[in-house]
């Protein structure tokens, strides 16, 4: 599956997209990720706990949000597309 | 005050552009707009669209001028800060000396559910330039119940966001259900703002409402707008050239629009186009955002927030 990543995530990553295999569910693409990268994006990505997802972070699955769907127990696909990007409020 | 030669004469930069021409300035003389926020964004917002000469703008803000908001906030001053005026106030006065052809409401107010179809029922379009997410869930709302077609624009650090939301959807809560917590690191105030983001997204914010004025109809309804959710190249896919001519791209002969005439199909802002912008790094990405087939505002018409 292919992820993107946008605005300071990429920053974080170093990285534009990638592509990972699909794990079961997106709780385990942003654990995976989390573990990846480091701190940094699993404060964004994930909640303190590590059960949801970051407040801030908008993470689309094929351009759907994923409370959407089944929130952060959504099953992933191999041809599934993954955006990820903070929701930014400054103004 | 407005004569023919004087419009023209003011505005013919504007009404030579092939996009514009002389009836879409005339569209945009009278089109009504309200700027909501006067920070960063709004400041710029509401200086680009008065001098583009829209009929009238209704300015809104609660804030007076400190001296940090200087750094990116262009209309105002060092004495506007030194006598704590209030962002409305000095805008409105501002805007009076930058074109005095353009009727402006300044209105100092702290924004809810009371209040916020009120500042959005009259107007045309609606310039989102708040800084939280309270407003911008009620703006969604409100704009959805009354007809509006609103411009989203975030920024933060060296990065920036817009989606233009017409009434038919995908709105605020489809890419974003629920308004985030207030977090560690995630505004302004904690990480800073580049100047540069906030007026290159305003100025992107107000190229959207141009756009929108000259065509004539609302972001889906007009000439080269998308064929609805999933019109992206692909599943969450994510583009840079479905909006702007490309580079080195020879005009067809012949192929120039007269003025006054349409805009070129691929010109509308699309519905879910998320633009995302990184100053620091330099790029530029559009995200299409799917509309949630249950979504309780654009769909069901449930107004949670108002």
């Amino acid at each position: 599956m292919q992820i993107r990543y946008f605005a300071n995530y990429r920053t974080i990553t170093g990285r534009r997209t990638e592509e990972v295999a699909a794990p079961a569910t997106m709780l385990a693409l942003l654990e995976q990720l989390s573990t990846r990268y480091g701190a940094e994006l699993r404060r964004w990505l994930l909640s303190a706990d590590g059960l949801a997802k970051g407040e801030n972070a908008v993470i689309l699955l094929n351009g759907r949000h994923i409370e959407h769907l089944d929130g952060v127990a959504t099953t992933l696909k191999e041809e599934d597309v993954v955006s990820l990007f903070p929701l930014v409020a400054g103004g | 005050m407005t004569g023919q030669g004087a419009e023209e004469n003011r505005y013919i930069r504007q009404s030579t552009l092939a996009q514009i021409g002389t009836k879409g300035q005339r569209r945009i003389g009278q089109a009504r707009v309200a700027v909501i926020g006067l920070g960063a964004l709004g400041s710029v917002s509401a200086e680009l669209l008065a001098r583009a000469g829209v009929g009238f703008l209704r300015i809104v803000d609660k804030d007076f001028i400190s001296l940090h908001n200087l750094q990116r906030t262009l209309m105002y001053t060092e004495q506007d800060a030194a006598q704590s005026e209030f962002k409305a106030v000095a805008a409105k006065r501002h805007l009076a000396e930058i074109n005095s052809e353009v009727a402006v409401e300044a209105l100092v107010l702290d924004i809810d559910s009371s209040n916020v179809e009120a500042l959005i029922a009259d107007v045309d379009y609606v310039v989102d330039a708040t800084d939280n997410f309270k407003i911008r869930y009620l703006l969604n709302e409100a704009c959805h119940k009354h007809g509006k077609t609103w411009v989203y624009t975030g920024v933060l650090a060296a990065f920036g966001a817009t989606m233009v939301i017409p009434p038919q959807g995908p709105c605020f809560r489809c890419l974003s259900p629920t308004p985030p917590g207030s977090g560690k690191n995630l505004t302004c105030v904690e990480v800073g703002v580049l100047s540069s983001i906030t007026v290159t997204m305003a100025s992107i914010a107000v190229a959207s409402v141009i756009k929108l004025i000259v065509g004539g109809a609302d972001a889906g309804s007009g000439p080269g707008a998308g064929s609805g959710p999933g019109a992206d190249s692909g599943p969450g896919a994510a583009s840079t050239a479905d909006a702007v001519p490309k580079p080195g791209a020879a005009p067809k002969p012949g192929a120039a629009p007269k003025p006054g005439a349409a805009p070129k199909p691929g010109a509308a802002p699309k519905p879910g186009a998320y633009i995302t912008l990184d100053l620091w790094n330099m790029s530029y990405d559009e995200l299409h955002i799917q509309q949630n087939p249950n979504c309780p505002c654009c769909v069901k018409e449930e107004y949670e927030y108002l």
